[in-house]
């Protein structure tokens, strides 16, 4: 059952035992909210044992919504003393826990849990800080075609731009540089990351990014507000990639557009050793696709975009080879990505040691084409965007 | 016209509050629709995050909070008279205030809600209940949560101003 009531959302997930509130609660009456108290009620009457109420995402709340949804929560407490409710909230927005805890401390049998691990899939296996050099020289590598590709895209200086999952922010660093903007807001959910990104925007004498701690499914960022939005090698690492394309049409302005990278990994390619090189790839591809990650999503990137409502859609693709710089770099970004693939996520699956050892060969074979004299090795990439109808 | 407020506003500490936005209407249009107490708090919150190490997150941390005093604004004027909502910052605070005339003003002493005092709750009759009787949530609560000082005193002879000091170098721990 999904009630939708604008601005905010409530469903019960029966499979989870979870009830879901999210967006933004702020009614003049209880009697507003009238249906969405009832869901919560019927939800913990039918249900017993744990029930989780997950306000990870619910962004604002006022203290007449609150009250009425705690009302409900402790007379069903009081009730049902042997049952335990359990509200999950998100580290992201900074009052929940605190607001939710004066209600936890009343009742005995209702506690709080701090969400705070991955809100991607695939981003505790690149969190690492050694996977900082990595992700810096990708950026650079991808920047030479990007800084071309951008202003066919919309970009141009003065635009009020966010970059949304941006990491180390490196890709904001250049954007930065290169194209001036009047705002520019950069939202990744690594406390670590952030930490880096600021430190190097210091280094480098880089002023005016502000950089947000966020969950990318339900930013804190208002509607209509960015001209341009970009979100590079995120949608792909992200289970549910059109509620995150929800939340970036959103926070563009009408006429505005977003800018969307991702990759297709079964076609990355090298000679020599072209069979060895591909079969490991179309592996990676299963392997992601065993975490929920797709990132064969590039050349879905012009579905994905429609599908959100956007119109005026550019695709383009590219290859990163070993002949962009210094070849060093690319086998230095295919050696890292074989430690992560190879190293943890296979393990992790339960891989067997011969599989791995021939999985890890593709990735060999790719550093060896790519530091070969006469040897190719490329990256392709899928770049697009829409347009946000006016 | 400014100016007069901010010295009004530095009584209450040695903090000296440089003013940042006034936005002033008419409070029967501010009560014609609830929205507008969402619409003024974004507004507002979205200044109070300038400046900060992460504004996004600044801006909806206190915009929470923000919003309660307008909400409890919206309940207790009356329909005659202007509303004003101003913002401050000193080196180490954001403030907000709501000044708005209330015919029945306040009959009793201020009221004050500082991290861990005791709040004396408003009763029903004055119209400013926008808390729960049973203990679940008091303004108390709000100001121990965002971490500020918020009051509530007569201003004049038939106004009402909420004020609400926030430290500005919140950090979320």
């Amino acid at each position: 059952m999904n009630l939708l009531l604008r601005p905010f959302t409530v469903y019960f997930d029966p499979t989870n035992q979870e009830l879901v509130l999210s967006g933004k609660m702020r009614p003049e009456s209880a009697a507003e909210i009238g249906d969405a108290l009832e869901l919560v009620q019927q939800s913990l009457e039918k249900y017993g044992g744990v029930v989780y109420l997950n306000v990870k995402r619910l962004t604002h709340i006022n203290m007449t919504a609150f009250s009425a949804l705690s009302d409900v929560l402790a007379a069903t407490c009081r009730a049902r003393p042997e049952r335990k409710i359990v509200i999950i909230t998100s580290s992201v927005v900074a009052w929940s826990t605190s607001l939710f805890q004066t209600l936890a401390a009343s009742q005995p049998n209702l506690s709080v849990e701090v969400y705070d691990s991955a809100f991607y899939p695939g981003q505790s296996f690149v969190e690492d800080e050694t996977f900082i050099p990595i992700l810096r020289t990708q950026t650079k590598m991808t920047w030479r075609h990007e800084r071309e590709l951008l202003p066919r895209h919309g970009l141009r200086n003065g635009l009020a731009i966010a970059d949304i999952c941006c990491g180390i922010g490196d890709f904001a660093a250049l954007v930065q540089r290169e194209f001036k903007p009047a705002r520019l807001v950069a939202l990744d959910h690594s406390v670590r990351s952030l930490e880096y990104a600021r430190r190097v925007a210091t280094d480098f004498d880089l002023q005016g990014i502000e950089y947000t701690y966020g969950d990318a499914s339900q930013m804190l960022l208002r509607d209509n507000q960015f001209d341009f939005v970009t979100c590079r090698h995120s949608l792909q690492i992200f289970n549910r990639p059109e509620m995150l394309l929800r939340e970036l049409y959103r926070i563009c302005k009408p006429g505005g557009r977003v800018y969307i990278t991702n990759e297709k990994n079964s076609h990355c390619l090298g000679e020599p050793h072209a069979d060895t090189i591909k079969w490991t790839y179309e592996e990676v591809a299963k392997l992601f696709s065993h975490f929920d990650m797709d990132v064969e999503m590039g050349p879905k990137s012009r579905h994905l975009l429609a599908d959100a409502g956007f119109d005026n859609i550019k695709v383009d693709c590219f290859m990163v080879t070993n002949l962009d710089g210094d070849p060093q770099d690319f086998a230095d970004v295919i050696e890292a990505w074989e430690n992560v693939y190879a190293g943890e996520m296979a393990v992790r699956r339960g891989d067997s040691i011969d599989f791995i050892r021939r999985f890890r060969q593709g990735f060999k074979d790719h550093v060896f084409a790519a530091l070969h004299p006469k040897g190719y090795a490329g990256w392709p990439i899928w770049a697009a965007s829409g347009r946000k109808p006016l | 016209m400014e100016g007069v407020v901010e010295k009004e506003a530095s009584r209450f500490d040695d903090h000296a509050f440089a003013p940042m936005v006034s936005l002033e209407m008419n409070t029967a249009m501010f009560k014609s629709r609830w929205q507008f107490c969402d619409r003024i708090t974004e507004y507002l919150s979205d200044i109070l995050g300038q400046g900060h190490n992460d504004p996004a997150r600044y801006s909806n941390f206190l915009s929470v909070a923000a919003n309660e005093l307008i909400e409890l604004a919206f309940r207790s004027t009356g329909e005659l008279g202007r509303i004003r909502f101003s913002l401050y910052r000193s080196a180490a605070f954001n403030r907000l205030r709501i000044a708005f005339p209330n015919e029945e003003a306040f009959g009793r002493k201020q009221t004050s809600a500082r991290s861990g005092e005791y709040l004396p709750v408003p009763d029903t009759e004055s119209g400013y209940l926008v808390m729960k009787s049973d203990g679940t949530v008091l303004l108390s609560d709000l100001a121990t949560i965002f971490r500020a000082a918020i009051r509530i005193e007569k201003d004049g002879g038939q106004g009402i101003q909420i004020i609400a000091d926030f430290p500005s170098a919140e950090d979320f721990r």
